[in-house]
């Protein structure tokens, strides 16, 4: 299990329009992705999951990858996450 | 410096002063009954009697043109605005209802502190069959919107729902969409939601499955910023919950679905 901090520097934080594109772009990785924050763990593989947790623009997560390809799975999370989820 | 109105209002007739004068002393007494303070311009023939100032339109929180002619409405740019003939304040109670109608623009436009409110009310769930495809659904959408006074322009609130489709689609999983729009347009944020048992074509669904329920959230510009989102993640939340979407797919009327889905709302 490998995981790292970033921070969500979309203005209108993780709705739906980047949420969808997280959870696309990690659909492609065969290991567990979960986005850890203060008071909850989201799959970050259900764009439902991710809207649902409503998290707003500067809040540092936690991404957490478990499996085969974790390593090439958190590079792209990251990647995504600071370069603004595509907003 | 004048003291701050609650409301600016003009009233204005063509053939004279006394409907428009009678229309104004109409909306005064109005607004004294609802603890109000107004100031009224009076636009005749003959000239514009207390023509409002700058300042006293910034500091008002709506307006109010009562008025038979032409009213420049440019100087009211941003302020929410109700326009009637000038036979709508010509009695008290008429002029009441005009006062009501400007006030709740108002406070419809007032940074909500919370999510807990009714944002959706009965008015605002159709059940119906045959919408065809997604476009006309956003069409019906956006119509029902102003016609229910949540936005102002259709066209402009449509093209907003199609903008964000493009982006993206909001089909999501079992036969659920949740379109939404920010836009100038909004006049107040505004949940509205279409079943339409037969499904909808043309609206790609993350799941495949064909659309059934629509739930719109409309979102007004400016305002508090984290709104659109809390709205967006209550809705999400709720279907997550398979209970959720079975109580709406099955319920019976507009009132039952209303009451779902603000209880995940509030």
């Amino acid at each position: 299990m490998v995981s790292e901090k970033a921070t969500l520097i979309n203005p209108q934080g993780l709705h739906m329009r980047p949420a969808g594109l997280f959870a696309s772009t990690m659909g492609k990785y065969a290991c567990d992705v979960t986005i850890v924050t203060a008071d909850k763990e989201v799959n970050g593989k259900s764009p439902m999951a991710l809207m649902a947790a409503g998290i707003p623009c500067g809040t540092e997560v936690e991404v957490r990858c478990d499996g085969a390809d974790e390593n090439e799975a958190l590079a792209a999370a990251l990647e995504l996450i600071k370069s603004g989820l595509g907003e | 410096m004048t003291d701050r109105c609650d409301i600016v209002a003009v009233t204005g007739h063509p053939t004279g002063a006394v409907h428009a004068i009678m229309a104004k002393e109409a909306l005064e007494r109005a607004a004294a009954e609802r603890g109000r303070s107004i100031r009224v311009e009076v636009q005749t023939p003959k000239g514009t009697v207390d023509k409002l100032s700058h300042d006293e339109i910034e500091a008002a929180r709506a307006v109010i043109i009562a008025a038979d002619i032409d009213v420049d409405t440019t100087r009211f740019a941003d302020k929410p605005i109700v326009g009637a003939g000038i036979s709508s304040a010509l009695s008290t109670p008429a002029a009441g209802a005009l006062i009501d109608r400007a006030w709740s623009l108002a406070e419809g436009l007032e940074p909500a502190e919370d999510v807990a409110r009714d944002f959706v009310s009965p008015d605002s769930v159709f059940i119906a069959e045959g919408f065809g495809n997604r476009d006309d659904l956003l069409d019906f959408i956006s119509r029902s919107a102003v016609a229910l006074g949540y936005a102002t322009d259709a066209a402009t609130l449509k093209t907003a729902f199609l903008k964000r489709e493009a982006e993206g689609t909001t089909g999501m999983m079992d036969g659920f969409a949740v379109p939404h729009a920010k836009s100038p347009t909004v006049r107040r944020a505004a949940v509205l939601v279409v079943r339409d048992d037969e499904g909808v074509d043309g609206w790609q669904t993350m799941d495949g499955l064909p659309v059934t329920v629509a739930i719109a959230l409309l979102i007004p510009e400016g305002g508090e910023e984290s709104l659109h989102l809390r709205l967006l993640s209550r809705v999400a939340e709720a279907l997550m919950d398979e209970d959720f979407r079975a109580e709406v797919k099955v319920a019976g009327d507009s009132a039952t679905i209303a009451e779902a889905i603000n209880e995940r709302l509030g």
